[in-house]
């Protein structure tokens, strides 16, 4: 048991885009504004770092889904995907839904879908982590740093968001 | 009245890439057209920073390849700061390179290249993948994990981060290798060469068996271009040759001077330019460039495993070899000396060294830095003023110097596959996959969720759609 009297469970938080690409990077400032209301520096998002605020939970950030990620995805009990998508999507502005496992031909490049991940870790390490998508909609994909204040806006939307999905989660940095 | 069927865009290629088939009044192939519609921002971009920040900024130019943006960057660099790189710094760069060049390889081969090798490309797309991989042979799936995830941990040993560095710097490394790390690194190489090789029989295996397609897909001469040192492979360093379509070389030329010797020609059609050897002009002057190139320019390799396999692959062919699925196994050849080459490097006596960077500076205002990419030849070119601020910067990505060639492989596969306008899976898979045998990276995009479905479009002559199917 953990706090609140909850069953602890393991949460990963993958965030990826680019950075230089304004709402492209959404997820950077996602989890940068999350580690500060858990109390963290955010100073090491911003490469893949792997942070760890606590037992069982582990947020990290990448440019882009790779193969090799399943491994780890595999060993969770969930897993966050977070990025933005683009209008005409069919997503709400913030976006949460599961994810099924999946894969196409096609879907297979250097950039690989969540759900190619999520198929990853059950084909080949027989896992089946509760897997989810949490998005924001993006605004600008020029170059930039700066999110586009649209999407400002629905990024603290889903930091609030994941805040209770680590609080549901028995989470709590240490 | 003609048709024009459009792909839009390519699968399994990073950014946005668009294919148009133009069909001819008979319903046969007329002329094929890559065209890169993501505009390449990042030379604007960079105006106004400090030149020194470059190492850092232009790895997020691409996930994939974040190490040659940022060791050609570094190396632009060493030269604006008018300062060299102490022996240890380079040997570090070295192995940072080569981490990079076993990741991006096994990637590619094993993710993107095997589905179609072993599966064929007429399967059903729903095994034709990394999943049918897995079913079919687990084994070498996660051998292929281990093997990507190798050279990104070579890449995080050395500088502490697997993408988006801040570690080769003007002058040298901010941080040399530990004793661990280097222990670490040499622990798992042995493994990782028994990876490669593994990939290698497979590649030979399918390229031997299927010698009918072989030999009709893509298969033109063309020149190579890419760097040597002393007629041995090189990725890291040295005078960049030319040879023709016999394998006599053209000319060599200093990496510096590129502007000499390299020409970029536009099309109005595709913002990707298509480089070309400027002395012989457009388009008698096109040439290929990547693992293909590289192993035709090469007349050995100085690692004892990778060499082998390139006495056989030089077998393969009279001069050099021109069947563009041969890129397959040449990209494997260097992935395994790749691995050797991180071996040597272990043992060299100065890898330990923490003489790394080289402090003493004065700006030059201009340099030019070169380097053998996974994907073929990659520059950067800076210009600052006299405090180190970035006035201009020329980028020529190695995807770009393969543009004619992709082009052009995917005008021939069309011509030769893909029969009337009742396009099939399988043709539309054989175009596809004969721009994926170049691996290139377009991904200077951004890839938001959205962004990436497979659009069909069939249109007449005039631009008029007549069919528009979107495959996911």
């Amino acid at each position: 048991m953990s706090v609140d009297g909850l069953a602890a469970k393991s949460l990963l938080l993958v965030g990826y885009g680019n950075t230089s690409r304004r709402d492209d990077g959404a997820a950077a400032h996602i989890l940068e504004s999350l580690l500060l209301r858990l109390g963290m520096s955010p100073e090491v998002i911003g490469g893949d770092d792997d942070i760890e605020p606590g037992p069982g939970l582990k947020v990290l950030f990448l440019h882009q889904l790779a193969p090799e990620l399943a491994e780890l995805v595999a060993q969770y009990d969930t897993v966050v995907f977070i990025d933005a998508h683009v209008d005409g999507a069919g997503w709400a502005p913030l976006c949460w839904q599961p994810i099924e496992a999946a894969v196409e031909a096609g879907m297979v490049g250097h950039h690989l879908k969540p759900s190619v991940v999520v198929a990853l870790a059950e084909s080949l390490y027989g896992a089946r982590p509760d897997a989810f998508m949490l998005s924001v909609l993006g605004h600008d994909f020029n170059f930039g740093e700066e999110l586009s204040p649209e999407t400002q806006t629905l990024a603290q939307e889903a930091v609030d968001r994941l805040v209770q999905v680590v609080h549901d989660h028995g989470r709590r940095p240490v | 009245m003609g048709q024009k069927i459009t792909i839009d865009p390519v699968t399994r290629v990073e950014g946005h890439a668009r294919v148009t088939i133009q069909l001819d009044d008979s319903n046969q192939v007329s002329q094929t057209y890559l065209h890169i519609d993501q505009f390449r921002g990042f030379e604007k971009f960079s105006e106004g920073r400090m030149f020194f920040e470059m190492p850092s900024i232009t790895p997020r130019i691409c996930g994939i390849c974040p190490v040659s943006h940022h060791l050609a960057s570094a190396k632009a660099c060493d030269v604006v700061a008018g300062v060299e790189p102490p022996r240890p710094a380079t040997l570090l760069r070295q192995m940072l390179h080569m981490g990079q060049i076993v990741q991006s390889h096994a990637l590619h081969f094993f993710h993107l290249a095997s589905p179609d090798l072993l599966f064929g490309f007429d399967a059903d797309p729903a095994i034709r993948n990394v999943a049918g991989l897995v079913q079919v042979n687990p084994d070498l799936a996660l051998k292929a994990i281990r093997l990507r995830k190798y050279g990104q941990e070579v890449i995080r040993h050395l500088s502490g981060r697997k993408i988006h560095m801040n570690w080769a710097v003007p002058g040298g490394v901010s941080a040399p290798l530990s004793e661990a790390s280097r222990d670490a690194i040499l622990g798992d190489v042995e493994e990782m060469i028994g990876i490669a090789q593994a990939g290698i029989s497979v590649a030979k295996e399918w390229l031997g068996a299927n010698q009918d397609v072989v030999q009709r897909f893509a298969n033109f001469p063309s020149m190579y271009m890419g760097m040597t040192n002393q007629g041995a492979l090189e990725l890291y360093d040295g005078p960049v040759r030319l040879i023709d379509a016999q394998g006599n070389q053209v000319v060599e030329f200093d990496g510096a001077d590129y502007l000499d010797y390299v020409q970029e020609r536009t099309e109005d059609w595709t913002y990707l330019k298509f480089p070309y050897y400027k002395a012989m002009g457009w388009p008698e002057g096109v040439y290929r460039v990547a693992p293909l190139a590289r192993l035709n320019i090469a007349d050995h390799i100085t690692t004892p495993l990778a060499n082998e396999e390139l006495k056989s692959f030089k077998a393969l062919a009279e001069g050099p070899v021109q069947a563009t699925l041969y890129y397959h196994y040449a990209r494997l050849i260097e992935a395994l000396y790749g691995l050797e080459q991180i071996q040597v490097l272990c043992h060299d006596e100065d890898i330990l060294s923490e003489d790394i960077r080289n402090t003493r500076t004065h700006i030059t205002g201009h340099g030019v830095g070169v380097i053998e990419a996974p994907r073929g030849t990659l520059w950067h070119d800076y210009h600052t003023d006299e405090n180190g601020v970035i006035t201009r910067v020329n980028l020529i990505v190695a995807t770009g110097n393969n543009n004619w060639a992709m082009s052009n492989a995917v005008d021939m596969v069309a011509k030769e596959f893909v029969k009337g306008s009742d396009v099939t899976e399988g043709m539309l898979n054989r175009v596809e996959a004969a721009i994926r045998a170049y691996d290139p990276c377009l991904s200077c995009s951004t890839h938001a969720v959205g962004q990436m479905p497979l659009i069909v479009e069939v249109t007449d002559a005039n631009g008029e759609r007549l069919e528009r199917f979107v495959r996911n």
